[in-house]
């Protein structure tokens, strides 16, 4: 078999299936979207060709465009944060500590094999605040009544209602990742550090992320791709109200393409995303890499 | 071993990609397999094949209205075995349009599919789709057996007639009858009344009115009460062209209404996420006095689940009146629901034969379920329903010819998407009213004219 692998050849004939169901469902409908954006078309008449006329009134006009960008980079950092960030927390608390540690693992992985629909209704009821929720009754309990309000329907704060629960999910999956890495670290560079003396700071930022850092990387465009696109939990739970507060790229996208029946519109959007997601990838790698030196 | 080895690749490499190639050559054959089945009418002198009819469900497969239909088709295939009708539905209304807008533009169009007069399926009639239904009632002799308004309901401005009706509902407010005795209120007659129903209710720690904010209609329901009283349905024909403006006293008193109603906390906190049985399960526990929805819900009000205090306590009153009305009282938001189109392409004579047993089976099938059918059939003492239901079916008998329009099957898609995010916004205080009708006069200007010529 190993000579087998080390044939290049050999290689891609094995690549090529994959390449090619990868083609039929990921390129192609990208370059289809690309093809609608530059239409006018409702599903039903004729298209109708009207060059960048999309494109335009996207940069150009559309004040819920630039809306939904805004709030899609809140609602990216937000669950870059909680999924990478408390995930590598629970990974550095899980590697220290030698009992439970699977029960923990499979605990804060659970989230993470909950459908969407499920999650929504979860995270609904418990933000609700006529019949009260959870979270506003412990508030009440706790003598904080005055924070407690209509999460979902806060203009302030529904967007961070409906971000924390697609990270909140995930956390776990980051968890593993980044518990992966850490373990395989080798334990003899870690005596060795502890015996010139390095603290648990020390061994964590200079030698443990270091070791880390490719997988980190991963993590966090892993994380990042997977909010641009953020879609199913908002628009469960708010279906991008109340006005435009909760609207996210992919759910005005959505909703233009298939409620407003404005497909080239929307397909256009779609091609902006996956530039965007581009961008966002490209960023972050230069990003990790500068650090580096 | 070296050629061995490539031997050995190249086989590996043919047996994956034969399995691909014969995997999508399946794939292709069960489908047109299934296309041969569907709708295609058989050839006489053939052996008549099953020919499976899919109803695309807005409703719920299992809605009254689905199960009745389903049973009535299960009847049907006894004498007639080559027919068979699967339904496929979700109840989540903004997921099914979008489930059936890809469809049809991808070609798929179910043989029958719920759908409601609306500037959607105006554009599937221009272009010869849908079976004209005016026509296939009157060749049927059935067209009278239907209520008028159950017939109008489902109309084009133009009057013709696309959707079969299945449903009939009128819509009232339900009200809790102790809640309002223990404060010493009586059922509104004028929305200046009806709000200062809210405001007592509200003063004494009780929520005045649930909604469910999450589907919108609901809310937009409170938009219309008032341009409906005061013009008929003129101004909601008119503003969706952008012949009138939301700025005039009609599309203003709507929008204060709503703007008051939800500013001044008389809709439930949060009901821009609160959905359609969260906000009934509220009303039904007690917990708010008003609680605005059709009369397709009437059996959940007389539903032994519920406790004693709630179930022989609610009543129902009508759209409040107002000064310089152009509507009747007895004229208030009547429907009969979203009508069945169906598939020109696939409407033959076996086809034809089930609406017609379908249309004899109907009313008297589904009236037992405690509905109330779009046919002029009613149900007498004798047959042992709940109170409230003689109740509404004797408000059906007295009311108006006059029905309000929903505004939802009215507009163009693209303000319509617009209004139900925005609807929420102004209730929340996000927008002046003034801001909110400049909203919607720009949204109409722009989007409208690619509808309405």
């Amino acid at each position: 078999m190993d000579k087998i692998l080390r044939n290049r050849k050999a290689v891609l004939v094995f690549l090529l299936p994959a390449l090619l169901v990868y083609v039929f469902t990921v390129l192609a409908p990208i370059l289809w979207s690309m093809y609608f954006s530059f239409f006018s078309w409702d599903g039903v008449s004729d298209m109708v060709y009207i060059g960048f006329a999309n494109y335009a009134k996207m940069f150009g006009g559309d004040k819920t465009f630039w809306k939904a960008f805004g709030n899609n980079l809140i609602y990216v950092f937000i669950i870059v944060a909680m999924q990478v960030f408390l995930g590598l927390l629970v990974a550095i608390l899980l590697t220290s500590i030698t009992k439970g540690r699977e029960l923990f693992k499979t605990l804060y992985f659970a989230p993470a094999i909950i459908t969407s629909v499920a999650i929504a209704q979860l995270f609904t009821s418990l933000y609700s605040f006529e019949p009260v929720g959870i979270l506003n009754f412990i508030l009440q309990q706790l003598g904080l009544g005055g924070w407690s309000k209509p999460w979902l329907s806060d203009l302030k704060w529904a967007l961070g209602a409906v971000s924390v629960p697609e990270g909140w999910r995930y956390i776990g999956l980051y968890m593993i990742i980044l518990y992966t890495a850490l373990l395989s670290i080798p334990s003899d560079i870690e005596e060795a550090a502890r015996i010139d003396g390095a603290s648990s700071w020390d061994l964590f930022w200079s030698i443990k992320m270091p070791l880390i850092k490719p997988v980190l990387t991963v993590s966090i465009i892993m994380a990042t791709t997977g909010a641009l696109k953020g879609f199913d939990i908002p628009y469960l739970m708010t279906n991008g109200g109340p006005g435009r507060v909760t609207e996210l790229l992919p759910t005005y996208m959505y909703k233009t393409a298939f409620s407003s029946l404005d497909f080239g519109y929307g397909s256009a959007m779609a091609v902006f995303i996956v530039i965007e997601s581009l961008i966002a990838v490209a960023f972050i790698r230069r990003m990790m890499e500068s650090k580096e030196t | 071993m070296k050629a061995y080895g490539k031997w050995l690749i190249l086989a590996l490499s043919l047996i994956v990609l034969t399995a691909l190639v014969s995997a999508c050559g399946g794939g292709s054959n069960t489908g047109s397999a299934a296309e041969n089945g569907s709708g295609a009418p058989a050839n006489a002198g053939q052996k008549a094949g099953k020919k499976t009819y899919k109803w695309f469900v807005a409703r719920g497969v299992d809605s009254p209205p689905a199960v009745t239909v389903k049973e009535i088709a299960d009847e049907f295939s006894k004498t007639h075995p080559e027919f068979e009708l699967v339904l496929e539905g979700t109840g989540d209304r903004p997921s099914y349009l979008q489930k059936l807008r890809t469809l049809i533009a991808s070609n798929e169009m179910p043989a029958m599919f719920d759908t409601d007069p609306d500037a959607y399926a105006s554009k599937l009639v221009e272009k010869g789709k849908l079976v004209d239904m005016k026509k296939l009632l009157q060749d049927l002799g059935k067209y009278d057996a239907f209520r008028p308004v159950a017939l109008q309901y489902q109309q084009f401005a133009d009057g013709s007639m696309y959707t079969l009706p299945i449903e009939y509902g009128i819509e009232v407010f339900w009200y809790n009858i102790k809640m309002f005795k223990d404060l010493g209120l009586e059922p509104p007659k004028t929305f200046d009344e009806f709000l200062k129903v809210a405001e007592t209710l509200k003063q004494n720690g009780i929520t005045p009115i649930a909604v469910d904010g999450k589907d919108k209609w609901p809310v937009l329901r409170y938009l219309a009460f008032e341009p409906f009283r005061m013009t008929g349905n003129d101004f909601i024909e008119n503003v969706k062209q952008g012949k009138a403006s939301f700025k005039d006293p009609a599309g203003m008193a709507g929008i204060k209404l709503v703007h008051e109603l939800g500013t001044k906390g008389y809709f439930q906190q949060g009901f821009s996420s609160t959905d359609y049985t969260a906000a009934r399960d509220l009303f039904l526990a007690g917990k708010t006095g008003i609680y605005y929805m059709g009369s397709w819900e009437t059996m959940n009000f007389a539903n032994d689940k519920l406790s004693a205090e709630i179930k022989d306590n609610i009543g129902f009153f009508r759209l409040p009146m107002m000064d310089g009305a152009k509507t009747a009282e007895n004229d208030y938001f009547i429907n009969s629901g979203i009508g069945v189109a169906f598939n020109q392409d696939t409407f033959d004579d076996t086809m034809k034969e089930f609406v017609k047993f379908l249309l004899e089976k109907y009313p008297e099938a589904y009236t037992k379920k405690g509905q109330f059918s779009p046919f002029n059939y009613s149900l007498d003492q004798a047959q042992g329903m709940p109170e409230v239901f003689y109740k509404i079916q004797d408000e059906i008998a007295k009311s108006g010819s006059v029905f309000a329009v929903p505004w939802d099957t009215r507009l163009d898609p693209a303000t319509n998407e617009l209004l139900g995010n925005e609807l929420n916004a102004l209730a929340l205080g996000a927008h002046t009213p003034d801001d909110f009708a400049d909203l919607m006069d720009q949204a109409i200007k722009e989007n409208a004219p690619k509808y309405f010529k």
